[in-house]
């Protein structure tokens, strides 16, 4: 029988602590609530290695015991799940964004359509920066067969693509390439996920079909 | 006979149309009806009301990169000789370049759907307090980034208040002014060292009196020495006429 007067119901599966926590989880707990509030004030993707930076201020944080962290936090802040924010894998590291679900509380309060579906014209340049970076204008319009620099504009704008250097030698073209709002926007951990350029070449047949429409010879077997 | 009914609005440029116009048109590359093309437009335009300048402007860029595109292929055509090999590397040419711009084009409607998924997502931009992001010493030794550098940089040298000013007064200095005052030297002694005069005053000062000089000597008032390149240089009034 538990005496009612004997003070407050410790819950404390250690009869000895008079803490919430037990040592032992103490330092986890910690590092979760510190990557927790980083990441919150943080506004851009910060890489695991950045992360243990931050929360290495008592002693030192390893990079696993991060990732641990980090895992637990995905699993409270599920994709798709019942919280408002979601803890993504994008740009070479993590950050927090709301829930998709929340997009119609959202839209009723905020002008979301601030930023509008880019235009087709923009998005072939956009796929054309994002493959062939670091890629100058005229590299982009002898592709299109058109002039991009009205879609280059609206990209560069967007904050999808910037200018990242220039080109060696004669006219030292500026070259152009994504930036990291761009993988936040297209949810892409880094370039080397992006969806591989083969999966969009035109089919064997199409090019037969294409070959025989332009007249091309077909070369013999 | 209508040809083509095309809404050449959906077009991204003249591969984009060539493309369609070939695989879905039964027509030959050679004989791409663009008039048939232009026609189409104009129909449309004419039901058009009011008239859709951009898109109008849209259309001649891309009607009239396909001229060219067109008429660089059909060209060799007409040179004698190497005609048929001319003609087949331009054929070649432009299939390579047909299905080089048809993989972006896939690849663009394949991230308008990955776009499309992401649509309702916010994520937050730094705010002020977290803006700037610290350089950890593993970011700057033996960084091949200079750009890490400049960060680390900037951040040494930022001054985060407005500088003081309060001790610096405002320059006074104008040309008729030291015209004056090389006028006022010359009455009172007849010759004077530029160096003596000028040389402890505010660079702008001196650059300022040296071209009231040079005005003076212009109109023959004075008579200027200089021994040594960049050296001092001794003033006096001209003999001819006494300055008044």
């Amino acid at each position: 029988m538990v005496d009612p007067t004997s003070g407050p119901i410790d819950t404390s599966p250690d009869p000895q602590s008079h803490s919430a926590v037990p040592p032992h989880l103490g330092d986890r707990l910690r590092v979760r609530r510190d990557v927790e509030a980083v990441l919150f004030a943080s506004g851009r993707s910060l890489s695991v290695e950045r992360l243990a930076v931050a929360v290495s201020y008592a002693e030192p944080v390893s990079a696993g015991a991060v990732v641990e962290c980090l895992e637990a936090l995905q699993k409270e802040y599920a994709v798709g799940g019942l919280r408002g924010f979601e803890l993504a894998c994008v740009a070479g590291g993590w950050l927090f964004r709301t829930n998709a679900v929340a997009e119609a509380a959202l839209s009723r309060l905020f002008d979301v359509s601030e930023d509008p579906r880019l235009s087709p014209a923009a998005l072939e340049t956009l796929a054309i920066v994002a493959y062939l970076q670091p890629v100058s204008r005229p590299e982009i319009a002898e592709i299109r067969g058109v002039n991009s620099d009205s879609a280059l504009h609206t990209l560069l704008d967007r904050e999808m693509v910037q200018e990242v250097g220039r080109r060696d030698g004669p006219g030292a073209a500026v070259l152009y390439g994504t930036t990291e709002r761009f993988l936040i926007a297209f949810d892409l951990p880094g370039l080397d996920r992006l969806p591989p350029l083969a999966q969009f070449e035109v089919g064997e047949e199409q090019r037969e079909e294409l070959r025989r429409r332009l007249g091309v010879a077909v070369a013999p077997e | 006979m209508r040809l083509l009914d095309l809404d050449l609005e959906v077009y991204q440029g003249p591969f984009d149309l060539l493309f369609t116009l070939i695989l879905r048109e039964e027509v030959d590359i050679f004989e791409v009806p663009i008039v048939e093309v232009i026609l189409a437009y104009v129909e449309g335009l004419a039901e058009e009301e009011p008239a859709d300048w951009e898109g109008l402007t849209e259309f001649l860029v891309l009607i009239s990169s396909l001229l060219e595109l067109k008429s660089r292929v059909l060209l060799p055509e007409e040179r004698a000789g190497e005609e048929d090999q001319d003609l087949e590397m331009s054929r070649e040419m432009l299939l390579a370049r047909l299905v080089a711009y048809r993989r972006f084009k896939m690849a663009a409607a394949a991230f308008a759907q990955i776009r499309e998924a992401q649509r309702g997502r916010i994520v937050r931009r730094p705010c002020r307090e977290s803006r700037r992001v610290l350089a950890t010493p593993a970011d700057i030794a033996g960084s091949q980034q200079p750009r890490a550098l400049t960060i680390a940089l900037e951040r040494l040298v930022e001054v985060r208040r407005p500088p003081d000013t309060s001790h610096v007064a405002a320059l006074r200095v104008g040309l008729n002014r030291q015209i004056a005052a090389i006028r006022r030297m010359l009455r009172s002694r007849g010759t004077f060292s530029f160096e003596e005069e000028f040389g402890a005053d505010d660079p702008m000062v001196q650059a300022v009196s040296l071209l009231a000089l040079l005005g003076l000597m212009a109109r023959g008032d004075v008579r200027v020495v200089q021994r040594d390149h960049f050296g001092d240089i001794t003033v006096a009034a001209a003999r001819a006429r006494r300055i008044a």
